[in-house]
């Protein structure tokens, strides 16, 4: 006998629950869901924040599983056939399967899954209204698809700006890294500060407090997780732009969710399960089950108490009525057929309108030309144009392909590649800025362009990185040390890789740096290490990336020493 | 020197011929008494590790400055990421024999740091002190975060008045200065003073205030108990990161041990060709009654191998 438990949920409605039989859950699905989800939202944890070879080796491949940054990638760099394959075997499957991706490979998918209450009331719809709801929902794909498909056509400088706000694999990188790492730092320092009493050295995390960024993601990113709590999947059931392209794949698929009439009692259990809204009540008191916003997240199945709920293939229509699972089949009505009309011509409005906002933005807002600068608010030097990481070739075409997910931020091991605020002007939210006052472009490092996964960031070897010049080194003597202080400085000589900036003699017998642009590579070292606060030495950013030459030493080691006497 | 200096001299040095006692017959110490006297000894002609063990002895030993169940600090220069082979970084072997030798002398522990200018990780790893430390039984402390740091008056200084100075400066009972001696672009040349620029968080606060100034300020905080400059592989231009094409490189193969700092720079200063004077900070450290930089009066002791 299958035992029977019964309880009260807060909305009142009785919970009959059977224990099943794969540790608590009647389905395997539920569980093999919740494994695999568990085991990549892990993956990813560690491709972001862990350390060594297998941290490097997850952040290189895991995102490339990912619908966003594949878009990108696929329109300006292409992708290898292990990728292509890859990617059309989820994009072919979400036919055959539904919206599995969405329970199984979004990080940020699972990361609400696990937040979701048991029992969500209007969970995973921000409109009720279906026209609305859908308004939203094709409007946000619909743009995505226009700003990144069509900037490969007419010339369009082209935006990710909606891609690069909505995308949930970039949401979620943000949200980590913006969000829950400074929460991990502060534990660390916590536990840094306990170890000490015990005479312990335990590594504190690198990490410079940046409070606008991480407020900005909390409101932008962190809104949909803490909604989570209360309203389900929201975000993936009414703006995931990947989401809701799957789900048009996922509305024809074989294989679904399947609601046996007969079986059914109408309880409703399974409509305040559902996290993504896609079990609704009928005014007649059945469920109507819609397979393009289901994320197969198998809670239903596990929830009815009748054991009504299973997923498998899709009935002929031929044999509808013979099994025992009979699909819901709409009633074409003139009503009906109206609101398709009406949900049509709302959505080419939208995508009149939203383009026009996004051309706006494209051109109206572009990087010098926006006031509210986070470096304007900074009483501190800041040159006139930001500089983007090497490998990105220039300002337009890695503004154009980056999706902030904020893995390059995570991997930079000086912390100079850090998220941006309207640098880049508002078309450019979030996306990596390389900001000299953190840190400097580590000279022999080019982790950056390893792991991006949209080829925003094309990946370079160490050798070819050091000829790429992203920025050049201006010098304004009368802001110098030398001059003002009459000292000896060459901070920022000390520590240029390249010797572009070195000391010639000034006066009094001191030394005054003098620059070299041939041999710059706009690494920032110079900028970083200036001990005036007016900076007097800085690299600007140079909207095409240029080349920098590079001399070796031309020594070669004695091996035996010259002078044999001690010189003292 | 100062009766502070000559009490901890006095300290040392009678240790040391305490300790020689119990392994030589009496009458050759005090034979030879001008032997265990030694202001600055110079090494020549070995590799690292064997020049340190040559030098160390002249000293009287690691005992010397190393007792039983002490915390040893050792402040090497690693602050580029680079192969021992560039000449900007301490050699890992000299590294790894000191701290042999404080481990054989009794030291409860042994730390080994320094506040990075490339990122510090890699710096501990490529420069290949991270290996040689631990594999003698040392621990590789960090000091890339400003909580490591805490702030401290330095007594008698006219600009440097307080630094925040990483916490083994101010806790370990030892602390072995093992520069490496190169051109440094700022300064002209950086050995055991400079290197000490290492040990403060707010390395800015010396290039805008005056940077010779300071660095010859520090040791008013805290001089070190031993200086070793490995003069080994010596860059002579483009330092002192050494990674551009005006780097230049001499092998010396030689070492430089002394407990007076400011000698100990004077006799580097000699090896890049320089007269002590010409190194800002090495006149300011010796006015400041820090060390000597008249080497003719000093009782220098070299060694070739």
């Amino acid at each position: 006998m299958v035992k029977t438990t019964s309880s009260k949920d807060k909305t009142g409605v009785e919970i009959r629950k059977r224990a099943g039989q794969f540790f608590g859950h009647k389905s395997p699905l539920l569980l093999i869901r919740q494994i695999l989800g568990l085991v990549v939202l892990f993956s990813f944890l560690y491709g972001f924040l862990g350390w060594g070879a297998f941290s490097k080796s997850l952040a290189i491949y895991l995102p490339r599983t990912q619908i966003g940054p594949f878009l990108l990638r696929i329109l300006d760099v292409g992708i290898g056939i292990a990728a292509f394959l890859i990617v059309l075997l989820i994009l072919g499957s979400t036919v055959f399967l539904g919206r599995w991706y969405c329970a199984f490979l979004c990080p940020l998918g699972t990361t609400q899954q696990i937040t979701s209450p048991r029992r969500i009331v209007r969970g995973g719809r921000l409109f009720q209204n279906p026209v609305l709801d859908g308004l939203i929902r094709y409007g946000v794909v619909g743009l995505v698809a226009i700003l990144v498909i069509g900037k490969s056509f007419a010339g369009w400088g082209g935006t990710t700006v909606v891609l690069d706000l909505l995308d949930p694999y970039g949401l979620f990188g943000r949200i980590l890294r913006d969000m829950i790492f400074p929460l991990l730092v502060f534990l660390n320092w916590l536990l840094f500060q306990v170890s000490r009493l015990f005479d312990l050295f335990i590594p504190l995390f690198p990490y410079n407090p940046d409070l606008p960024v991480f407020f900005a993601t909390a409101l932008l990113g962190g809104t949909w997780i803490v909604a989570s709590r209360k309203r389900g999947r929201l975000y993936c059931g009414s703006l995931c732009p990947v989401g809701t392209f799957l789900g048009l794949c996922g509305r024809i698929s074989l294989y679904r969710i399947q609601i046996a009439t007969n079986k059914c009692s109408r309880c409703g259990i399974c409509v305040n399960t559902c996290p993504v809204g896609a079990l609704n009540r009928e005014s007649s008191g059945e469920v109507r089950f819609e397979a393009e916003r289901c994320v197969l997240c198998m809670n239903c199945i596990d929830a009815c108490p009748e054991e009504a709920i299973r997923y498998g293939r899709k009935p002929r229509a031929s044999c509808a009525t013979s099994t025992d699972a009979v699909p819901f089949t709409p009633n074409p009505s003139r009503r009906e057929f109206l609101g398709k009309v009406a949900r049509i011509s709302t959505g080419l409005v939208a995508y009149l309108s939203l383009t026009a906002i996004g051309g706006v933005v494209t051109y109206g807002l572009a990087p010098g030309r926006f006031l509210l600068k986070k470096r304007a608010l900074n009483p501190s030097f800041r040159p006139n144009r930001p500089s983007t990481p090497p490998g990105s070739l220039g300002i337009d075409r890695f503004t154009s392909l980056c999706i902030s997910c904020h893995l390059c931020v995570s991997h930079c091991p000086t912390g100079v590649l850090s998220p941006s605020l309207l640098e880049y002007g508002i078309k450019g939210l979030f996306q990596p800025v390389m900001d000299y006052q953190r840190g400097f472009c580590e000279y022999e490092c080019s982790r950056c362009g390893e792991v991006c996964p949209t080829g925003a960031i094309l990946p370079r070897s160490v050798e070819e990185k050091k000829t790429v010049q992203i920025g050049r080194v201006k010098f304004e003597q009368e802001r110098c040390v030398v001059v003002t202080q009459g000292t000896i400085c060459g901070a920022c000589a000390e520590v240029c890789p390249t010797h572009a900036v070195g000391m010639v003699p000034y006066r009094n017998g001191l030394d005054i740096p003098a620059t070299d642009n041939a041999l710059c590579v706009g690494c920032g070292s110079c900028e970083h290490a200036c001990p005036v606060p007016q900076k007097a030495i800085f690299v600007e950013g140079l909207a095409v990336h240029g080349k920098a030459e590079v001399r070796k030493p031309l020594h070669t080691l004695p091996k035996e020493p010259e002078k044999k006497e001690f010189p003292f | 020197m100062d009766r502070r200096e000559f009490l901890k001299k006095c300290v040392v040095y009678g240790t040391a011929a305490v300790g020689a006692t119990l392994l030589r017959p009496v009458e050759r110490i005090f034979a030879t008494p001008s032997d265990t006297v030694v202001d600055l000894v110079a090494v020549m002609g070995g590799k690292p590790a064997e020049l340190f063990d040559a030098g160390i002895a002249a000293l009287g030993g690691m005992r010397a400055f190393v007792k039983p169940g002490q915390t040893v600090a050792i402040k090497p220069n690693i602050s580029w990421s680079a192969p021992p082979e560039r000449g900007a970084t301490t050699n890992p072997e000299l590294i790894r024999r000191i701290v042999e030798h404080c481990r054989e002398a009794g030291a409860k522990r042994v730390y080994v740091f320094d506040n990075t200018i490339s990122s510090w990780q890699a710096c501990y790893r490529e420069t290949g002190a991270e290996a040689a430390a631990k594999a003698a039984g040392a621990q590789m402390a960090p000091a890339h975060s400003t909580s490591y740091f805490h702030k401290a008056v330095v007594p008698g200084a006219k600009v440097l008045k307080e630094a925040l100075v990483h916490e083994l400066i101010l806790e370990a009972d030892v602390l072995i200065n093992v520069p490496i001696l190169k051109h440094h672009s700022s300064t002209r040349m950086t050995a055991a003073l400079k290197n000490l620029m290492g040990v403060v968080w707010d390395r800015q606060f010396y290039h805008y205030s005056g940077l010779s100034q300071c660095i010859a300020e520090f040791p008013l905080l805290r001089k070190p108990t031993l200086n070793v400059i490995d003069a080994y592989t010596v860059m002579t231009s483009g330092g002192p990161q050494g990674s551009s094409y005006r780097a230049a490189l001499e092998l010396r193969k030689m070492q430089i041990l002394s407990v007076d700092i400011v000698a100990a720079d004077a006799a580097a200063a000699r090896v890049l060709g320089h007269a002590p004077e010409d190194i800002q900070y090495i006149p300011i450290a010796s006015d400041l009654r820090l060390g000597r930089k008249d080497l003719s009066n000093l009782k220098v002791q070299r060694i070739t191998l």
